[in-house]
């Protein structure tokens, strides 16, 4: 995504999963499921398939974002990397089936969940809250994902240019 | 004919790069005069900046008066301009202005984490509790208008003129809807408080940053005013709409801003440091 070929659409993209995951984090907080928790912006991450490059960058400058006001501290800058390989996983994967990557992503980051948790309380090891959270998050996500496939502006894939470079021309 | 030659003048003018650095002697002048430290070394640095943008106004100021009547004949009557407002053309000039306008924040922010950390005590002594609800509508907002103008992008390519318009439309009522939150309910609320620039140096910091953004805000609104004319006029189509790319891509990057703001200044991020 050279500058040269900026477009409205990858930048509005990046800026709307940005928000997404920022919004849904600081602005929604995280929803209780019993011991778990579900963070809204996790919900984002199986959407990366249908908006590509955009979409990953975007979550994870997102993440990058809301993880400054982790109850956690600075050890929870280091997610979006995490989140970076499982989103990688999501979308590589697709072209096999979208619920290998997903629960790839659902795993990867359910472990660095579950580790920043034993970090700041010695003794825990809370794995299965985490997969209960992240699996809630990514299975709504694959709920949008379906619905999202059925309409119009989705059904393109990769979402872009496609369009414009035909008539443009 | 007249008016073509003097177009072409523009093309790989100086002017523009050279009035950018004439600002670095503009506020160095200024800070030399603001702190006492050399009044007439300060003075020369900002009238050579002045001299600078006199001559550049003396040898532009005869175009104006052609160039204000294209845009409003743009805006009345004509069809679609002669040269399309070629989409791919827009990228580097558009991501140069965005660059100016990461300095322009970057250094904002930059003045209120100085100012933090100047503090034992964070917020300082005095400060109300910055309410987040009227953020948080704000960011919906934002959220909303984004979608809205990537649908009125993804309508032009389409040539459904209706959705254009419809879509620029609602992400300049959103806006609006952003600054009315701002202006007419959250900042009197502060001000009763007692929260004002003249707070103390957060208080002016605050006012400036989100000040700044509102400016920004409104100036969107504005474009998408223009944006909205040219649409429902039928001058953007699949080949040439240049200026709502441009402006959506500017809209989205006030949005990216606003999303700093509200991690930073109401959610309490980087309080670990």
């Amino acid at each position: 995504m050279s500058v040269t070929k900026l477009t409205s659409t990858q930048f509005g993209i990046f800026v709307i999963f940005a928000a997404v995951y920022t919004a849904g984090t600081l602005g929604l907080g995280r929803i209780a499921f019993g011991e778990a928790q579900l963070k809204p912006g996790e919900i984002g991450s199986p959407l990366v398939t249908i908006f590509g490059w955009p979409g990953i960058l975007g979550l994870v400058i997102g993440q990058l974002v809301a993880n400054t006001a982790s109850p956690f501290g600075p050890i929870d800058l280091i997610s979006p990397a995490i989140s970076l390989a499982g989103l990688l996983a999501i979308k590589y994967l697709a072209r096999y089936t979208i619920f290998l990557g997903s629960a790839i992503y659902v795993v990867i980051t359910s472990l660095w969940l579950a580790f920043m948790i034993s970090f700041t309380s010695p003794g825990t090891w809370p794995i299965d809250q985490a997969l209960i959270g992240q699996g809630l998050a990514v299975v709504i996500g694959l709920i949008i994902y379906f619905v999202l496939r059925r309409l119009e502006p989705f059904r393109e894939r990769p979402m872009g240019e496609k369009v414009i470079s035909q008539q443009a021309v | 004919m007249v008016h073509e030659n003097s177009e072409e003048e523009h093309e790989g003018s100086p002017w523009p790069a050279l009035i950018g650095l004439s600002t670095a002697p503009l506020i160095a002048g200024l800070i030399l005069i603001l702190k006492g430290l050399n009044f007439t070394a300060g003075l020369g640095l900002v009238m050579l900046f002045l001299v600078i943008l006199i001559a550049f106004v003396g040898r532009e100021i005869r175009h104006w008066p052609r160039v204000i009547a294209s845009f409003f004949s743009r805006l009345r009557r004509t069809p679609i301009p002669a040269e399309p407002e070629i989409v791919s053309g827009v990228g580097v000039p558009t991501a140069i202005f965005l660059f100016t306008e990461v300095a322009l924040f970057g250094a904002g922010f930059a003045s209120f984490f100085a100012i933090r950390a100047a503090y034992a005590t964070w917020p300082p002594p005095g400060t109300p509790h910055l309410e987040d609800f009227i953020p948080r509508l704000q960011t919906l907002m934002l959220l909303l208008s984004s979608l809205a103008i990537e649908w009125a992008v993804y309508s032009v390519k389409r040539d459904r003129r209706g959705s254009v318009l419809a879509g620029v439309v609602a992400t300049a009522l959103l806006g609006t809807g952003f600054l009315v939150l701002k202006l007419g309910f959250e900042w009197p609320h502060l001000w009763e408080l007692g929260f004002t620039p003249a707070s103390g140096i957060y208080g002016a910091n605050f006012y400036i940053l989100l000040g700044a953004h509102g400016a920004h805000v409104f100036g969107g609104v504005v474009a998408l005013a223009v944006v909205a004319s040219r649409a429902k006029l039928g001058q953007l189509t699949p080949t040439s709409y240049g200026l709502l790319e441009s402006v959506s891509i500017y809209w989205h990057f006030v949005h990216l801003v606003w999303l700093l703001l509200f991690a930073i200044i109401y959610e309490g991020a980087f309080a670990w440091l």
